[in-house]
C-alpha cells in the first residue's frame, strides 16, 4: 500500500499530507490532552513497570550471594573439623590431616577437592579422584575422614531452578 | 439509579464481559508469552467501577463474571489464577480511584489493575508449583498487561464519557 502511495504522489505533495496530518494530530492533543492522560497517569504508570522488576532484583541479590555456593565439609569421627570454601577458590592447597588412625593430604585444585594421599590400606579415597559438585563425597573408612560437599541452598531448590 | 435500573445494569455487564471473554479466547495470542492476554474482560470492570455508585455491586460483577466464565469455558485450575487476578486487581482498583480522585484518571487505574491481576495471577502459580522463581515471569506480563491496561484505560474512558450523557448516570464522577 505505502508504496503505490508513494508513486502516485509527488515530492510536494507528501510534504503536504505530512504537514497536514501534523497539525492534525497536535489539534486533537491540545482537544484532549486535558482530559486522557493527566500527570499522575504517568507517574504511576512508570513506577508500576519499576514494581515489575523488584522480583527480578530480589532473586538476583539472593542469587549472588548463595546460588553457586558450594563448600566442603571435612568430618572426623562423625564430628565437623573443618570447612573449605571451593566455589570462590582459586590455585592449588595443601592441608594435612593427622589423626591416630593416620595421615591423610588433601589437595584443593580450584574448585574441586580431593585426597592425595594417605597411609590407609586400600586407598579408596585416593582412587575416588576429584569430586566438585554438591553433594558428591569422598570417604576414607580406614582413618572415619569424610569429605562432603554441599551447597548453600539446600538441593531441592536447586534442581528446581535449574 | 432505581432498584430496577440497577438489577438490569449489573445483568448487561455482566453479559457483556462474558461476550468479551468468549471473543478474546477466539483471538490467538499475539505475543511471544503465552498466558499473555488482552484482558478486555477488565473494561467492563473499569466500567463498572466508574459507573456504578457500590463498591459492592462492582464486586458482584466480577464474582458472577467469573463463575459464569468458568462454566463456558475452563476448568477449576484457572478459575483459581483468574480469581485471584481479578479480586487483587479489584482491590487496587478500588484503592488507587478513591486514593486518587482527582489526580488520577481512568487509565492509571486501568493500568494498576492490570499488573496487580498479573501479580495475583503468579502469587497463585508459585504457590501452586511451589517455586518462587515463578515470579521471575512477572516484568514480560507486567509490561505487556500495562501496555493493554493503558488501552482499555482510554476504551474506558471514552465509554464512560458517552454513558454520563444519558439521564441515569447524572452524577458520575468522571474526570472532565
Amino acid at each position: 500500500m505505502t508504496i503505490n502511495v508513494i508513486l502516485i504522489y509527488n515530492k510536494n505533495d507528501i510534504h503536504e499530507i505530512i504537514v497536514q496530518s501534523c497539525v492534525l494530530t497536535h489539534k486533537i492533543k491540545i482537544k484532549e490532552g486535558t482530559t486522557m492522560f493527566k500527570k499522575w497517569d504517568i507517574i504511576i504508570i512508570v513506577v508500576l513497570i519499576c514494581l515489575s522488576f523488584i522480583p527480578e532484583l530480589v532473586f538476583g541479590v539472593i542469587m549472588g550471594k548463595n546460588y553457586n555456593g558450594t563448600y566442603a565439609e571435612v568430618t572426623l569421627d562423625g564430628k565437623p573439623y573443618k570447612k573449605i570454601l571451593l566455589s570462590e577458590h582459586r590455585g592449588e592447597e595443601q592441608i594435612d590431616i593427622k589423626t591416630e588412625y593416620g595421615y591423610n593430604i588433601i589437595e584443593i585444585k580450584d574448585t574441586s577437592i580431593r585426597i592425595e594421599d594417605a597411609d590407609c590400606r586400600d586407598k579408596i579415597c585416593i582412587k575416588s579422584g576429584f569430586i566438585s559438585k554438591p553433594g558428591e563425597i569422598l570417604v576414607c573408612l580406614p582413618h572415619k575422614l569424610m569429605i562432603e560437599i554441599k551447597g548453600n541452598n539446600d538441593d531441592k531448590r536447586n534442581i528446581d531452578v535449574t | 439509579m432505581n432498584k430496577t435500573f440497577r438489577i438490569v445494569f449489573i445483568g448487561l455487564l455482566v453479559s457483556q464481559a462474558l461476550a468479551l471473554y468468549t471473543v478474546e479466547s477466539m483471538i490467538p495470542v499475539p505475543f511471544i508469552t503465552p498466558g499473555a492476554k488482552l484482558g478486555l474482560a477488565n473494561l467492563i470492570t473499569v466500567i463498572a467501577l466508574y459507573t456504578l455508585n457500590s463498591k459492592r455491586d462492582v464486586f458482584l460483577i466480577i464474582i458472577l463474571r467469573l463463575l459464569l466464565s468458568t462454566m463456558f469455558s475452563g476448568n477449576l485450575s484457572t478459575l483459581m489464577y483468574s480469581a485471584a487476578g481479578a479480586i487483587l486487581s479489584y482491590l487496587i482498583m478500588v484503592c488507587a480511584k478513591t486514593l486518587g480522585k482527582d489526580k488520577l484518571s481512568i487509565i492509571g487505574v486501568s493500568a494498576s489493575g492490570a499488573l496487580f491481576h498479573n501479580v495475583g495471577q503468579l502469587v497463585v502459580a508459585s504457590a501452586m508449583v511451589q517455586n518462587i522463581a515463578v515470579m521471575l515471569y512477572l516484568p514480560i506480563l507486567s509490561i505487556a498487561g500495562i501496555g493493554t491496561g493503558i488501552f482499555i484505560g482510554i476504551t474506558a474512558n471514552f465509554i464512560v464519557k458517552h454513558l454520563s450523557k444519558l439521564p441515569h448516570f447524572g452524577s458520575l464522577n468522571i474526570s472532565k
